[in-house]
Order: C-alpha cells, then sequence, then structure tokens
C-alpha cells in the first residue's frame, strides 16, 4: 500500500488552486515524473472543475473527495462527488467530421484527460460518482 | 501579468503568455486575450514560452482566436510551448487549426503563407 492524500474540496471554483496546492505538495519528492505531475493536474483541473461547474443546480454547497495515492508504477486518482450522474467514460469522441475549432467547445477537457491518462473508470455509487484514474508515475 | 502585449501593429498581434493556464488564470485573461488577438483582425503570434500548464479552457481560449481569423483568412502561431504543454496541445489535435513552432523566424514566415 502506497502513500495516500485525502482531501475534501467545496463545490467552488477558487477550490481548484487550493487542491492543485496541496496535491502538488503531496506529489513532491514522491518520485513521480514530471509528465505524471502533469497529467495529475490536468485531470484534476478538467474533472473537479466540470463536476464544480456542471455537477450541481441547487445552488448548494457540497462537498467532493479527492484521493491521490502513489502505486509503484502509478499516480492513482480517486474522485468522488454527490452532483447529478455523469460518466466521462461515455462523454463521445469529439466529431472529426467538423473543422476542430468548431468541435470543441464542449468535451474538449475529458476527451484530453482520457487520452493523456493510462485508464478511467467510473461507477455511480448510490446517489454518487466515483471516478478513479490511473496515470503512469 | 499572465498577458503581456510584445506587438501589436498592422502586421501583427504578437502577446505573451505566462503561469498556469489552468480553469482559473485562463477565465482570467479571456477578455483581455480577445482584444489583444481575434479582435484586432491581424496575424497572431502567441508566445508561450512562459506558460508551464495549459487546460482545456486556456486551449479553447487560444481556439477563439483561431475561429475570429479563419474567416478572415489570418492565422494564429503559438510559439515555444514546454514540452508537456505541446503534448497536451497535439493530443487535442491543436496542430490541425494552428502552427506549432519553436523558432521565431519559421513560425512568422508560417503567418504569412497563404
Amino acid at each position: 500500500m502506497g502513500e495516500m492524500l485525502t482531501i475534501a474540496i467545496r463545490n467552488e471554483v477558487r477550490e481548484i488552486r487550493r487542491l492543485m496546492e496541496i496535491v502538488n505538495g503531496f506529489l513532491a519528492g514522491k518520485e513521480v515524473s514530471e509528465r505524471g505531475v502533469y497529467v495529475t493536474n490536468l485531470a484534476l483541473d478538467e474533472l473537479v472543475g466540470n463536476i464544480i461547474k456542471y455537477g450541481y443546480t441547487d445552488g448548494q454547497g457540497h462537498e467532493i473527495g479527492v484521493d491521490v495515492r502513489i502505486e509503484a508504477g502509478h499516480v492513482v486518482i480517486r474522485i468522488e462527488d454527490d452532483g447529478r450522474e455523469f460518466n466521462p467514460c461515455n462523454v463521445p469522441e469529439p466529431d472529426n467530421t467538423k473543422p476542430i475549432e468548431e468541435r470543441m467547445p464542449g468535451g474538449l477537457g475529458i476527451f484530453l484527460v482520457r487520452k493523456l491518462v493510462e485508464s478511467l473508470e467510473y461507477e455511480r455509487r448510490g446517489d454518487r460518482n466515483v471516478v478513479v484514474l490511473r496515470i503512469p508515475r | 501579468m499572465p498577458l503581456s502585449v510584445v506587438k501589436l501593429d498592422n502586421e501583427l498581434s504578437h502577446i505573451a503568455l505566462s503561469g498556469r493556464m489552468d480553469s482559473v488564470e485562463a477565465k482570467e485573461i479571456e477578455a483581455e486575450f480577445r482584444k489583444c488577438t481575434g479582435d484586432r483582425g491581424r496575424p497572431v503570434l502567441i508566445d508561450l514560452s512562459g506558460v508551464s500548464f495549459m487546460s482545456s479552457l486556456g486551449m479553447r481560449i487560444i481556439l477563439t482566436a483561431v475561429r475570429a481569423l479563419k474567416p478572415l483568412g489570418a492565422k494564429v502561431a503559438v510559439l515555444k510551448p514546454a514540452p508537456l504543454v505541446e503534448e497536451a496541445m497535439r493530443a487535442a489535435s491543436l496542430e490541425q487549426v494552428l502552427v506549432i513552432e519553436h523558432d521565431l523566424g519559421r513560425a512568422l514566415a508560417a503567418l504569412k503563407s497563404g
């Protein structure tokens, strides 16, 4: 069992920066490659940002849980939220028949994450979304 | 300042971005970016050498310039992206709609070519 960071943030955009600072502080000195750190930042920015911006419609405060675990060959991220059901694995690939500048407005972030991480798994557990990503260390 | 103007004239809109272009920062510079790029109707050169991280929102903001300039036949080039920023931009296939260059002369030449 590797080292693990557990953090809870509020569903506010400014929390993303606090999350990044804590996660990057945790990753420092853990022998994670520059690319591993970069992709971890990208995945958290895109997926947590997506939950904050689109996951809630009630105007209430919610808590989003993020675990970052260091394994032998991977950084493993687990994100859990109680927002509306959203499976990032089901976001369609961009439509290649359209010019790229027209097809990019939505879904680019999720597409990028799927392309850069090794694996992305989703589970709806009760009223919660649980996403697990594996990023080469 | 994450956005600085290098040169704005009748030939070119040349700006430099720096720092983290994450969801928070990219949103904050969006209006200024549009004013200095797409709204001017000139080819755009964006120095990315000082950018350490770019989210999809940062990329979408750059694409606003591509969209604005396409009907005018003008191009957008990004200069000297860091390796991981470039990898992410290429993963999003941005090289299909803008120039990614590490040499200033070649970037300027690409902006002038039809």
